[in-house]
């Protein structure tokens, strides 16, 4: 597969927070503005894509029966090797993303990649596949974030747009609830019309 | 067939976590330095900012920062209270029982934390034992008046621990409070950085702040709007007046569903608050009261060769 369509695939057709729904709790809990969105898209995406690309090298490796335990100790070591690098080296980036990498360790995409796809697929297109779930992931982030941030705080990337605040409830918890069903069921509708059918679960193996 | 299995995955996992630590220990060993470096800095930052002084208006050259370290510590087995405060030129290790009674003090001039033993001489170091080294407290002075205090401190919020620092006044008053590290979640604990909360503490007397408490309703708009025209909590002294006068006994309104973490962060100051006054009341107290017991003039003598 060109891997131009991987990374479409990871966007729309198998959109991790819209089609997927995986990791759909920091979808709840993050999204109160774009700005959060962003930063946590950002760093999902270059975990997916690093983590992909170990599973896809070691996949001959490791053993079937601690696959789970080993992506997890992958997916870790990343986490907490860019920590401290950012840490070290970006403490002004570091700030603002620190909170968004930790959270990583525990998402439930990015484990779900590496056993469906990169465990089974050389590291190119494990590379691109990483890519586009991760611009996937962010993109639905920003998406709900926006929604979100317009309706409960009146803004869009911190600007104030409406002067008032039409639905606190938006930047509640209970508020992503309802954004993230709504983004949903319109997502689908489009990519109904578009004669897209329900990707197999947790993604196309 | 099954001791084969055993083997097979427990090597396969054994390799994995021995390249998994080694990675994370070289990366820890090459961004130590640099991390501790920016925590230091950031903190010096941090500290600046809390006593008012920023990019437009920096810290006048004159301006000294005094340091006084606790230490908790054992005097013939016993536990007792260890402060390192200045004292003319160099520094003086107080030492005091837990009930707040003068024991000893010796003359420490350049006692650093990690290497304090060292510098105790042969005959205290018979006495005091198992030194270590909690907090430091930090002053700022201008031509000899206190500026402000700087103390830092720590509660467990939603999930980890939050160190925050408060800035005081001479008088004990909350002059503004930051949050150094936390790892709350964003959108909702992390608010706690925002002006509209931690501009909260600033104005608050020692004993307002030690009767406060958390609010669920939501903030007063115009008290909210005054919280956040100083972003970075630089209010002037008329302003400090007025948070204090309108607002110094109104609760801390805890962030939209973040109770814990709002709550987490009030504890944390009024404790350390609260504490630090106590124990600079005890070291005052101290100060101006004769030793219980005076140290042996040999053990003064002897001070130096250590250093």
């Amino acid at each position: 597969m060109p891997v131009f369509q991987l990374i479409i695939r990871g966007l729309l057709a198998e959109n991790p927070v819209f089609r997927l729904a995986l990791s759909m709790c920091p979808a709840v809990a993050v999204t109160t503005n774009i700005k959060n969105g962003f930063l946590l898209g950002c760093a999902v995406v270059f975990v997916q894509v690093m983590s992909n690309i170990t599973a896809s090298v070691l996949r001959k490796f490791i053993h079937p029966r601690v696959r789970v335990v080993i992506y997890t100790i992958i997916i870790a070591t990343w986490v907490s090797t860019i920590d401290m690098i950012m840490s070290a080296y970006l403490p002004d980036l570091y700030d603002q993303v620190s909170l968004y990498i930790k959270l990583i360790v525990v998402f439930a995409i990015i484990i779900s990649r590496m056993e469906l796809f990169a465990s089974k697929n050389p590291v190119t297109p494990s590379l691109f596949d990483g890519l586009g779930m991760g611009l996937g992931f962010m993109f639905g982030l920003m998406m709900i974030g926006a929604v979100r941030e317009l309706l409960g705080s009146g803004q869009l990337l911190g600007f104030d747009i409406l002067g008032v605040k039409p639905l606190l409830i938006m930047i509640l918890p209970a508020g992503g609830f309802f954004v993230i069903g709504f983004l949903m069921s319109v997502f689908n509708i489009i990519l109904k019309k578009l004669g897209m059918g329900a990707p197999p679960a947790g993604g196309h193996h | 067939m099954i001791a084969k299995q055993i083997i097979k995955i427990t090597l396969n996992l054994t390799v994995i976590c021995f390249f998994a630590g080694t990675i994370l220990g070289l990366v820890n060993m090459g961004t130590q330095h640099a991390k501790e470096e920016n925590q230091h800095k950031r903190e010096v930052l941090t500290s600046m900012s809390l006593l008012g002084y920023g990019a437009g208006n920096p810290a006048p050259a004159d301006l000294k920062m005094d340091k006084i370290s606790r230490y908790l510590l054992a005097v013939d087995g016993a536990p007792a209270l260890g402060y390192v405060i200045p004292a003319g030129q160099g520094q003086e290790l107080i030492i005091l029982s837990v009930e707040g009674g003068k024991l000893l003090s010796i003359p420490a001039p350049q006692m650093e934390n990690p290497e304090i033993n060292q510098h105790l001489s042969q005959e205290m170091r018979r006495q005091v034992s198992e030194l270590t080294h909690v907090e430091d407290y930090r002053i700022a002075l201008l031509d000899g008046k206190v500026q402000g205090y700087l103390i830092t401190g720590n509660n467990l919020g939603f999930k980890a621990n939050i160190k925050m620092m408060v800035a005081l006044n001479s008088d004990f008053s909350v002059r503004g409070i930051a949050i150094l590290e936390s790892e709350e979640d964003p959108g909702l604990g992390d608010e706690a950085k925002e002006p509209y909360f931690r501009n909260q503490f600033a104005g608050k007397s020692a004993a307002q702040l030690a009767r406060i408490s958390i609010s669920k309703n939501p903030q007063p708009e115009e008290y909210r709007s005054l919280l956040e025209s100083q972003p970075e909590g630089h209010f002037t002294a008329e302003e400090m007046e007025n948070l204090r006068a309108v607002y110094g006994d109104s609760p801390i309104y805890s962030i939209t569903g973040s109770t814990i973490s709002s709550t987490a962060v009030m504890v944390g100051v009024q404790k350390a608050v609260g504490r630090f006054v106590y124990r600079l009341q005890q070291v005052n107290a101290a100060l101006t009261a004769p030793s219980s017991s005076a140290p042996a003039p040999e053990a003064r003598e002897g001070e130096g060769e250590g250093v």
